[in-house]
């Protein structure tokens, strides 16, 4: 028997063993967290995720595709640096260098970036959600399609930034600087912008639902056409500011600041349009029937300054004002190169004579439509369509950005133009071929999106935007919903598909390969497939198979060879309709709902081979007759239950599913 | 001598002289325009992939529709803008696609450029089917590379060089031997829309390169990007391979079955088989015709070969059976006698089971570790 001090000595070297080994792997954990950037310059993909490069110098380094989730790199010198697509989410980027540095399409959601230095950094189409700007400096750096939700960007300087068509929905930006700013069809709702300056920021458009404008300094900001619904506006300089149009339900505007403002037009009840703009906003679908029943109040006017020069409907005029003429405000004369260079507008609609050759294994379609494009042609000003030649007009060159074929143009001609605000319509009937991808996960209960992506060849966004004809905003990022007879023809689709849903979308797209922006007009078709008796002929089988199995449990006496060789004849049963319904259906490479009935059959029969196997296993080699009686008796009356219960969640999960 | 003789074959001399310049001139290998090296033109290329469709990996072809835009400094526009100048007048790099099956380009114009050290920008949008080089060896875990190859049709690299539009200063040029390979950002190349049903693209490089032709030794830029994709094999995992796995591993249910039964043991294994070739021929259409054997097809002969090991023991099994029960006396003559102790026969027989049942659960998992070793590395 070993002595005490034995024990106590083996203990003893137990414990520095595992003292050691722990040591040994500490220092391997904080070796891994800390080791130097090895791959600099070029990292491209590489994975630092949850490094800390804490005042690194990365000058010019390439980073694109790379994983910085969570890195420290506090102080570090990225100037020049190319983080391109790179996943930078809650990364500490505090007081960090990053002039000139590219982070096109970059995740930085929840990243701390206070302190940071972004003169001249491109972060178009970067994904800022969450994150922190506090006082950032960012007049310098290109923000074209980034998305700021929910941001913190308070006291910081976005001074004649271009923001057209941004989402700050929920950020917080109160104190910011936003003076000549183009915010125009921004997404501004539920955001706070508390005493923020907003001095001739256009917001045309623009989504301000909810948000928090207490104090804000709009001085002859551009508001035309504005949702404000719910905001809080009480104590705004609005002064010289033009607000046509603009939806003020259930705004409060007490002790604004109107003087010389342009409020004609401004909608302050709850109409029709109204209520579908309601429905527009996702801040404002949020909302259940009470919070929406409080927001469609009367907006309120209680102790407004306004003057003569005022443009106010009379039904706003409170009975208590002083109508005192006041003087009349005016702000500095925006110079040249503050007013930015108007692109069209191109108002487009569409119509779908016919989508042929609809292929859902590769994702392929043929559409024949028509696309009319309706602008305001200077050229018309003066004179008539008769009067010009056609040749010298002016043409939007649509390119369809989904299609891997030339288009066919059958048709195309100029006429006058009498919708709102244009003079020419350009139609034009075409054909193409076109794909989007497929997803038949769900076959035979699958449902599809068509799309055709519209885009001009020649013209950016700056020359030139596509907004759906009857759309109420020219903003990017709006959505209609429409209806199938206007614009697709009801015979339009192929036997066995119906539509469900017809969409017009206006969107900005990034190019990040020379960081161009393209306007982009979308439509978007959602098909679903009609039921067919003739894909369910393979479950049907397949159910049949399951039920048989329980006709070789009940073969318990017999001979083991005798029941395997059942079931592997129910198995060559089954292997043989999963070859009729590979012949039967799309040649899907992801697994069908019919794949998992297939799976469910192959369960099914090896559990039969398990359940036989295990009978014969205690009847014979371990001689308990009596146990194996209860098995088998378990499984024949059990059977049933089990494959109905199975039966029962493969339904509950199709049904789902579709 | 007489001098007269000579004249046949001076007279040959002499017209083999004059003529073989003017046969090397009448003969030029490929219309080439070559410039004094200070008059390079230095192409930048620049491209973004818009969808990716079709890869057939029966046919190793593809399609790519994609935008290119070709920067330089064009010496006609010094001083000018484009409005100023015939876009005819302007030079051309005149490209092609080399590895092209088939291409249609869209759309095709100048406009000024912007970046630095060029002041033209040819853009292009080009749809084309072009050929690849496709090892399906280890199919479904098969990685491929979609190459796109440019070139001049006119201009030798006396004339064009082909750069990747880049920051980096100075470039290195590619040299005959050395092609230059970089790695390039799929994030700013390949749209993001970009999804391919049965693969997912793992990376995009940029390759520039001089190619000699051997037939006249000239040599000329060109330009390649390529992009890497990897075969989405989870879906082949459970279609082709879950169920000839289960059909294998059923296969041990057969020496599980009395060996005087052999009977039933030769029906479930026949029943296996047919089984087994009719999954074979139900998956055929999943699978790529090619005229070697893919990892699949070497699945599917695995499953055979194993089936064929089975019926050889089935025989052995057999036979040491029969032997055993032949040797041994009738019941009926034992009578009252105290029972034998088993003969050698009969011990050879249970081993021999027992063998069965061990072996062919450690022959399936060795099979299957190895050909997914070899698939998988």
């Amino acid at each position: 028997m070993p002595s005490l001090a034995a024990t106590a000595k083996r203990a003893a070297y137990s414990l520095l063993a595992i003292a050691l080994i722990l040591a040994g792997l500490l220092a391997w954990i904080r070796y891994s967290i800390t080791q130097p950037v090895v791959c600099a310059p070029a990292c491209t993909g590489v994975n630092l995720s949850g490094r800390s490069l804490q005042n690194a110098q990365l000058r010019a380094t390439r980073f694109i595709d790379a994983n910085l989730q969570q890195s420290d790199l506090r102080g570090a010198d990225l100037s020049e640096t190319d983080f391109s697509g790179a996943d930078l989410s809650k990364a500490d980027l505090r007081n960090t260098d990053l002039r000139n540095a590219y982070l096109i399409g970059a995740d930085l959601t929840g990243a701390t970036l206070v302190g940071a230095d972004l003169t001249g950094a491109n972060l178009s189409g970067a994904r800022l959600q969450k994150v922190d700007l506090t006082a950032v400096d960012l007049t310098k750096t290109s923000l074209d399609g980034a998305e700021f939700t929910q941001a913190s960007l308070n006291d910081s300087n976005l001074r004649g930034a271009n923001l057209a068509g941004i989402s700050f929905t929920g950020a917080e930006i109160t104190g910011a600087d936003l003076t000549g700013a183009n915010l125009t069809g921004a997404r501004l709702s539920n955001t706070n912008l508390r005493d923020a300056q907003l001095v001739r920021a256009q917001l045309t458009g623009a989504w301000l639902n909810l948000a928090n404008l207490t104090g804000v300094n709009l001085q002859e900001g551009d508001l035309i056409g504005a949702s404000l619904i719910g905001s809080q506006l009480t104590s705004a300089n609005l002064s010289g500011s033009s607000l046509r149009g603009a939806l003020l339900v259930g705004a409060n505007l007490d002790g604004a600041d109107l003087r010389a403002a342009d409020l004609t037009d401004v909608r302050l009840t709850v109409e029709t349009h109204t209520q579908r703009e309601l429905e527009l906003d996702p801040v404002l679908q949020q909302l259940n029937e009470l919070q929406r029943s409080e927001l469609q109040q009367p907006t309120r006017f209680n102790g407004i300054l306004y003057d003569a020069s005022s443009l106010l409907p009379a039904a706003l005029l409170p009975a208590d004002s002083q109508a005192t003429p006041l003087p009349a405000v005016t702000a500095d004369e925006p110079t040249e190169t503050d007013k930015p260079e108007a692109a069209r507008q191109i108002r487009t609609s569409f119509y779908i004579y016919a989508i042929r050759h609809l292929e859902p294994n590769i994702g392929r379609y043929e559409v024949d439509f028509s696309l009319d494009f309706h602008w305001y042609e200077p050229l018309l000003a003066q004179t008539t369509l008769d009067q010009v030649d056609v040749a010298q007009l002016w043409h939007p060159m649509p390119d369809l950005i989904n299609t891997h074929k030339k288009i066919t143009v059958i048709h195309q001609s100029y006429r006058p133009s009498f919708e709102p605000g244009t003079n020419l319509w350009l139609h034009m009937q075409l054909k193409g071929e076109f794909s989007s991808l497929f997803d038949l996960q769900h076959f035979p209960l699958d449902h599809h999106t068509l799309t055709l992506e519209l885009e001009s060849a020649e013209y950016d966004s700056d020359a030139l935007t596509f907004a759906y004809l009857y759309a109420t905003t020219d903003a990017p990022g709006q959505e209609y919903k429409l209806q199938p007879g206007r614009h697709v023809a009801l015979d339009a689709l192929p036997s066995g598909w119906q539509i469900q849903q017809i969409a017009a979308r206006q969107s900005l797209h990034v190019l990040p390969y020379d960081r161009s922006t393209w306007s982009r007009f979308q439509i978007a078709l959602q098909l679903g497939r009609q039921f067919d008796l003739l894909f369910w002929k393979g479950p049907f089988l397949l159910l049949l198979i399951g039920f048989l199995l329980w006709g070789v449990l009940w073969q318990g006496r017999d001979s083991l060879g005798l029941q395997l060789w059942m079931l592997a004849l129910l198995l060559l049963t089954t292997v043989a309709t999963h070859a009729l319904i590979l012949r039967t259906v799309p040649h899907a490479i992801s697994p069908t709902l019919l794949d998992l009935y297939l799976l469910f059959c192959y369960a099914l029969l090896t559990f039969g081979t398990a359940a036989i196997l295990g009978v014969w296993g205690l009847r014979e080699p371990l001689q308990k007759p009596t146990l194996a009686r209860y098995l088998r008796r378990i499984l024949v009356v059990g059977y049933p239950a089990l494959l109905a219960a199975l039966v029962g969640a493969l339904y509950w999960y199709t049904t789902t599913r579709s | 001598m007489n001098p007269l003789s000579l004249r046949w074959p001076l007279l040959f001399c002499l017209s083999l002289l004059l003529l073989t310049p003017a046969a090397a001139q009448a003969t030029p290998p490929r219309q080439t325009e070559t410039q004094p090296s200070s008059q390079i033109r230095r192409v930048k290329v620049n491209f973004f992939v818009i969808s990716v469709q079709d890869v057939d990996s029966d046919t190793s072809t593809y399609r790519i529709d994609l935008y290119l835009d070709l920067y330089w400094d064009e010496p006609a526009l010094q001083g000018r803008s484009l409005a100023d100048v015939e876009e005819s007048t302007l030079w051309n790099p005149q490209i092609y696609l080399p590895n092209a099956r088939s291409s249609e380009t869209l759309f095709a114009f100048y406009s000024d450029s912007l970046e630095p050290n060029t002041n033209l920008r040819m853009s292009y949008r080009i749809v084309g089917t072009y050929d690849g080089n496709f090892d399906l060896h280890k199919f479904p875990f098969d990685s491929q590379e979609l190459v796109v190859a440019i070139e001049s049709e006119k201009y030798d690299n006396n004339t064009l060089v082909f750069e990747y539009l880049t920051n980096d200063t100075p470039q290195p040029d590619a040299r005959l031997d050395s092609p230059l390979v970089r790695t390039v950002p799929l994030g700013v190349h390949v749209a993001s829309t970009v999804q391919l049903n049965e693969w997912k693209l793992t990376g995009a490089q940029s390759t520039q390169a001089l190619k000699m032709l051997e037939y006249d030794k000239s040599i000329w830029p060109s330009f390649q990007f390529s992009l890497a994709i990897e075969r989405n094999s989870e879906a082949y995992l459970w279609k082709v391979f879950a169920l000839t796995a289960l059909l294998m591993a059923l296969g041990w249910s057969v020496l599980w079955i009395d060996p005087q039964e052999t009977r039933f043991r030769l029906l479930v294994l026949f029943t296996l088989l047919l089984a087994t070739v009719v999954h074979d021929l139900a998956t055929t259409a999943l699978r790529p015709r090619v005229p070697y054997m893919t990892f699949a097809d070497l699945y599917f002969l695995a499953a055979y070969a194993l089936y064929g090991v089975l019926a050889l023991f089935l025989w052995v099994a057999y036979f040491v059976d029969t032997l055993q029960h032949r040797t041994s006396l009738p019941s009926a003559q034992i009578g009252s006698l105290p029972s034998p102790p088993p003969s050698n026969l009969a011990r050879l027989s249970v081993r021999v089971q027992r063998a069965g049942l061990i072996g062919y659960p450690l022959l399936l998992g060795v099979v299957n570790l190895l050909l997914f070793w070899y698939g998988l590395s």
